[in-house]
């Protein structure tokens, strides 16, 4: 009688659990259900212009560069905004690499990539004979950052050239005091380097802003172009000496140089500014130190817009060919663009709402309003090129 | 007639363990297919050399095999010392109000995202290890065997503290759930012959000893697994004294985890990722199968 | 009187080691809590209830918008993921220990063999090799369902219960291993078959099974790794049609993550919002699992 009685209660205890959670989780959900449709709702009380040409929602799958994730997600939103909700647009940062491959097996919408596509991901696209095209959305540079508390006390601002720079992660330059480093300082600024050995910290995980700076490092000492090379990763020759090491995304690598004094490393210019590290200034080709800023890194990319190949050519070492380490006063050496990828024949609604988000990243989205604190804008002559590239996905006729 | 058909049922249930057959075949064979290529490039050699430069597609990863081991071992030492210890004080010692608080605190501990514990681990813990253990224990002249401390205190000491302290509420949990499971007159047995309450405890261990194995197995496997905590603390630097462990690091999965994203810009990298995973597959097997043998015995 | 002081003295020192591991147990994880809880309850107070349904707010503004569509997805997630992953753990679990044929026997003992050496996969793996197999069989899908993409809900759920099943499967048949043979001899002498004395023994182990359901819960909710190449991710609602399987979707951790590492101050009080909500999600589930057991 008991036992029966007992297993009754417990039924109908498994009963309130099984119920309770089905209440809790429907409830939520259906507030989300409702939430979501008052948004639509809302959206077409007021249609905006735009979303005139698409009728049915149409929804659309990026992914790849995690520097520019901040910069997309601001730009997802206020462009669903606009269009009321007619077209989602989901944007993850998977990394660069993954971002391109994932496209190229079409898992993906648009890839995304702090570097323009691979030789591998140019031969696969060539094997397969798709028409593609590649467009630069925004500005990328990469700063150097340090931490020399007594340095920056004293008002000062470190100055390196390219070839110090390659020299400090070769090993070759092992103190701050190295008359090397120390010539290149302002007169007064030069009895505040510390007598103590450089940290150099870099990217642990593969990234486009290793790539962008291994680059930039074989392109101003040959020596650092024979031993290292350049890439998403790369073998530390500092590391082997104990006076290096590697931290995950440009945020692991501000934590480290903002905890380790006498240490160096180099982010994307976004996250300098964000964190408010001291940022180094670098001698241009034309032989003035300069900081990476809007005017210095837009200056550079000006002069290389002329000499952006074809959105169907081979890309590759773009940035080593035409932005780094450009002429002129104000250039700054270290620039590249993310790029984004997507192919030509596809259905008409998706090209229709891939043309039309990207048309307005290329045109409103440049706009100061737009642009995350941090990030720079695309200069002039190179929106109108990738404006250019662009009308290749609309649909002729 | 009755058994018969019933036994027709549990043939149908056999279904159940054929679909997570066939899960774990289908991993393990994306697994084999995606390391093709560099086996029949390299062979073994990525196992016994410590390279790690893309731009000459060239791949070894002693370094990270090594990283994994230890810290996987240093951390299944110290979590089944806790994991143990806090089972025994949770079934044999505290008050029953305090069970339910303490119980659902290490449930709410057990499902606290990895990427919390890294956080939190290199936020607090790292500092902590570095200055109150690792700095005193390499100053006293330890150095030359375990290494010095980078500024930062991450290093595979440290991953594997804050692994030990990740896993310890599911093997605490596996522990405290067969202790308790113990039917009350075999413990009565025990006291009726006059033992002391820690003989009955360490006689209560030898009975449960099957669970403490898989307890084992669970915290081997998840240290050995864990990659987002892991990587945060580890320190990710190709170390060739990867038993030197309070230098910085690389584990297998926070190799992984680095490298994966950009890994499809190059030729092999890819598949020599995936050759490790394999490694360390193989690596997992021999030990379960130790275990199982061992397991079956008891 | 020497043994006995000896004794006593063993006692003392065992005592001394249980409560400091004890101690050194509980410590980490009231610390963690603390942190979470400091920093992710303010945010969630700072805009609620929004918080729950909002997208998150364009990075380094004043605002920091909400996590709707991940907490949608992780539920999603989760709920498909334990419907249809605890009959299958519990039932091969059952199967393996009930087995009495020497087939049945061989097929547990593959069973135990292959599922061990699963929990130590590294989870990224898991995840990785469901997105290969989904790439692979995408194009046969797409027959039935165009626009199928290996990106999706269906892959991210089949990469949960991989990663979350084993675990349920292990303690639930190292449960029923353990019940002494007496006992099982006993339901079987009342006459029970084999499918009914299973059901008194999962029974009997009611509170290993509740424990094994509740840490596969926590598992699935706490699980990134896997995540990232198959639920992929969204910061935005799917739309809720019939496709809603085949969409990517996105998680409570995949935002703690890619939001936690952003560097936006935002952002980063964002996911600490978010690892807030999974805590207290968490908790919740556990009370009321608490309320159903208590009194057994």
């Amino acid at each position: 009688m008991e036992h029966s009685l007992r297993s009754r209660v417990t039924k109908t205890r498994r009963l309130v659990l099984i119920v309770g959670i089905v209440l809790v989780l429907s409830t939520v959900g259906s507030l989300i259900v409702q939430k979501q449709i008052s948004q639509t709702e809302t959206a077409t009380v007021n249609p905006q212009p735009e979303s005139k040409t698409t009728s049915r929602l149409v929804y659309i799958t990026g992914g790849g560069a995690s520097f520019i994730n901040p910069q997309m997600q601001a730009w997802i939103r206020v462009f669903m905004e606009k269009t009321g909700g007619t077209i989602s647009i989901n944007y993850q940062s998977i990394g660069s690499g993954a971002g391109e491959a994932k496209w190229l097996e079409g898992a993906l919408d648009f890839g995304a990539s702090d570097i323009a596509i691979s030789k591998t991901g140019y031969e696969k696209l060539k094997e397969s004979g798709k028409r593609f095209i590649q467009v630069p959305i925004i500005a990328g540079s990469v700063a150097l950052v340090y931490n020399l508390p007594r340095f920056s006390e004293a008002g000062c601002t470190l100055r390196l050239t390219g070839e110090t720079v390659a020299d400090i992660y070769l090993g070759k330059i092992i103190r701050w005091s190295d008359p090397r480093i120390v010539e290149l300082q302002e007169g007064r600024c030069r009895n505040f380097l510390p007598d103590a050995e450089i940290f150099g910290i870099h990217r642990s995980d593969g990234s486009g802003t290793t790539a962008l700076f291994t680059m930039y490092l074989s392109l101003v000492s040959r020596e650092w172009a024979e031993r290292v090379g350049y890439g998403y990763t790369v073998t530390w020759p500092r590391d082997a000496l104990g006076l290096g090491e590697g931290a995950r995304g440009n945020e692991g690598v501000s934590a480290k140089v903002q905890a380790t004094p006498n240490s160096i490393g180099y982010v994307e210019l976004a996250y300098a500014v964000q964190l408010k590290l001291p940022v180094a200034m670098l001698r241009n080709r034309d032989g003035y130190f300069v900081y990476p800023n809007a005017t210095t890194v837009m200056e550079a990319l000006r002069a290389a817009a002329k000499e952006l190949p074809g959105p169907q050519e081979f890309w590759g070492d773009l940035p080593l060919k035409h932005y780094m380490n450009r002429e002129g006063r104000l250039s700054y050496p270290i620039v590249g663009t993310p790029a984004v990828f997507m192919y030509i024949d596809l259905p008409k609604d998706l090209a229709d709402a891939l043309y039309e988000f990207f048309k307005w990243v290329l045109t409103e989205g440049q706009k100061p309003e737009n642009i995350v604190e941090g990030f720079i804008p695309l200069p002039e002559e190179m929106r109108i090129k990738a404006l250019q590239y662009l009308e290749l996905l609309k649909p002729r006729g | 007639m009755r058994i018969r058909r019933f036994l027709d049922v549990f043939t149908i249930v056999s279904l159940a363990n054929s679909i997570l057959i066939l899960s774990v075949v289908l991993v393990s064979l994306v697994l084999v297919v995606e390391s093709l290529p560099i086996i029949a490039r390299d062979g073994l050699l990525p196992l016994v050399t410590s390279i790690w430069n893309p731009v000459k597609e060239e791949y070894g990863f002693l370094f990270a095999l090594g990283g994994s081991l230890v810290t996987a071992s240093l951390a299944l030492v110290f979590s089944l010392a806790l994991s143990i210890g806090s089972a025994v004080m949770y079934a044999e010692f505290l008050p029953r109000r305090f069970r339910v608080i303490v119980k659902n605190l290490m449930d709410l501990a057990a499902s606290i995202p990895s990427v919390v514990y890294g956080l939190w681990g290199l936020k607090v813990l790292s500092p902590v290890l570095r200055t109150y253990i690792m700095e005193p224990l390499s100053e006293l002249g330890l150095s030359q065997f375990v290494g010095r401390p980078t500024p930062a205190g991450t290093s595979i000491f440290t991953a594997s503290i804050l692994l030990a302290i990740m896993v310890t509420p599911l093997a605490s949990a596996i522990i405290r759930e067969r202790l308790l499971a113990i039917p009350s007159h075999i413990r009565e047995a025990l006291y009726s012959l006059g033992l002391t309450k820690v003989e009955v405890i360490t006689l209560e261990l030898k009975y449960i000893k099957r669970s403490i194995l898989t307890a084992t197995a669970v915290s081997y496997g998840r240290a050995v697994g864990e990659t987002a905590a892991v990587a945060m603390v580890v320190g990710n630097v190709i170390n060739l004294e990867f038993f030197k462990v309070f230098k910085p690091g690389y584990t297998i999965s926070s190799l992984i985890a680095d490298q994966y994203p950009n890994a499809e810009a190059y030729y092999f990298m890819k598949h020599a990722l995936f050759y490790s995973a394999l490694v360390m597959f193989f690596v997992s097997l021999a030990i379960n199968i130790v275990l199982l043998k061992f397991g079956e015995r008891v | 009187m020497k043994p006995l002081m000896l004794r006593k003295i063993r006692s003392l020192t065992m005592l001394a080691l249980i409560s400091t591991a004890f101690a050194l147990t509980l410590l980490p994880v009231l610390s963690l809590i603390g942190t979470v809880v400091y920093n992710g309850m303010s945010v969630v107070f700072r805009n609620f209830p929004g918080i729950f349904f909002d997208i998150p707010a364009a990075p380094g503004s004043s605002e920091v918008g909400g996590i709707g569509p991940h907490l949608l997805g992780t539920m999603l997630l989760v709920a498909l993921a334990m419907a249809i992953g605890t009959p299958i753990s519990i039932l091969a679990a059952v199967f393996t220990a009930e087995a009495i044929k020497s087939w049945e026997r061989n097929l547990g003992r593959l069973t135990r063999l292959l599922t061990h050496m699963m929990i130590e996969f590294p989870t990224i793996v898991v995840g990785l090799a469901v997105y290969g197999l989904m790439t692979t069989l995408a194009p046969y899908i797409r027959a039935l369902i165009p626009g199928f993409r290996p990106f999706s809900l269906l892959s991210g759920v089949i990469a949960l219960i991989m990663v979350s099943a084993p675990y349920m499967y292990a303690q639930v048949e190292d449960g029923l291993k353990s019940i002494p043979q007496h006992i099982r001899e006993a339901v079987y002498s009342l006459g029970a078959g084999r499918v009914l004395t299973s059901y008194v023994l999962l029974r009997y182990l009611k509170s290993t099974v509740y424990a094994a359901i509740s840490i596969s819960l926590a598992r699935m909710i706490s699980e990134t790794a896997a995540l990232f190449f198959t639920a992929f991710g969204s910061n935005v609602y799917p739309p809720l049609d019939s496709n809603l399987l085949f969409r990517p979707v996105g998680s409570l951790t995949l935002a703690v993550y890619t939001l936690g590492l952003s560097g936006y101050e935002n952002w980063v009080e964002l996911s600490w919002a978010a690892s807030f909500i999974l805590l207290m999600l968490c908790l919740a589930l556990f009370a009321l699992s608490k309320v159903v057991i208590r009194g057994e």
